[in-house]
């Protein structure tokens, strides 16, 4: 049981330090405006971000899901 | 001989009228290679390690296979993450060329930002440098501008096509100070003619 509980911690501490490094990333992109950018430029950063965004997220959840799932099955 | 004689006219021919303004230039994506292939290895070493570690017996199956695929998961976040972090660096990295200055743009770390302005009118010399065998394969290479202001030199690395694009600098440096000239000349012809 300890064991279980340690890998539970270092998992969440993982994802809490990975979700505000990404976090940041995502911020820098939204904000990211200099003089001389055109808006097409700007445009073009946010929907790469959302692709990301979209990938890492699907990735996180589905693995998050896939391990509830298993555990529910192998009970 | 004719196609001589154009060849030599084309490369003599100061047509300015292409310049759209803002030039923007980023680093080849090239740039993004080597972040790339390690993303890619680190995404198959994760992979192997997971499928690995139950048949070689080393996690007890089934009951500790939630926690492989929660971990797995994670990583794999973790490899784009980082892989994004570069490209957002690389993205950020500009340089733009307005019909006045040369702006050089930098997101060195998160939250650090470095920028650079130098006025066209300054700069004295546009020269462009291609050294090695994979710049010469994928056509960039770097453009030093030398200005005469305090900045001194600014490099545009890796930038695609550099002969084009330092053709293009040139010419909105001339374009620029002309410009001046021009406006120096009519301020002088109107103190003239008030003095009459």
């Amino acid at each position: 049981m300890n064991i279980i509980l340690l890998v539970i911690v270092i998992y969440l501490i993982i994802l809490i330090v990975s979700l505000v490094y990404a976090g940041m990333i995502v911020y820098h992109v939204l904000t990211y405006d200099r003089e001389g950018f055109s808006p097409d430029y700007i445009q073009l950063a946010q929907r790469n971000l959302a692709l990301f965004l979209i990938v890492a997220g699907v990735v996180l959840v589905s693995s998050i899901v896939g391990a509830i799932i298993f555990s529910f099955v192998i009970k | 001989m004719n196609n001589l004689a154009e060849s030599r006219n084309n490369l003599n021919s100061h047509d300015d009228t292409d310049l759209q303004f803002p030039l923007i230039y980023h680093r080849h994506p090239i740039n993004l290679l080597w972040p790339g292939v390690v993303s890619g290895i680190a995404l198959v070493v994760t992979i192997f390690t997971a499928v690995l570690l139950p048949v070689l017996g080393i996690v007890p199956i089934p009951d500790y296979l939630p926690y492989i695929i929660l971990f797995t998961g994670l990583i794999i976040f973790v490899i784009i993450t980082c892989f994004f972090m570069n490209w957002a660096f690389w993205f950020f990295d500009v340089w733009i060329i307005t019909e006045d200055k040369i702006i050089d743009d930098e997101l060195v770390r998160l939250f650090s930002y470095r920028r650079l302005e130098i006025d066209l009118r300054q700069v004295q010399d546009v020269r462009c440098e291609v050294t090695g065998i994979m710049p010469n394969l994928f056509k960039f290479g770097d453009i030093i501008v030398q200005s005469a202001g305090k900045e001194g030199e600014l490099r545009l690395l890796s930038i695609y096509e550099p002969y084009k694009a330092a053709r293009k600098i040139a010419l909105a440096v001339k374009r620029a100070k002309d410009a001046d000239v021009d406006s120096a000349f009519i301020a002088a012809q109107e103190t003239s003619g008030s003095d009459n």
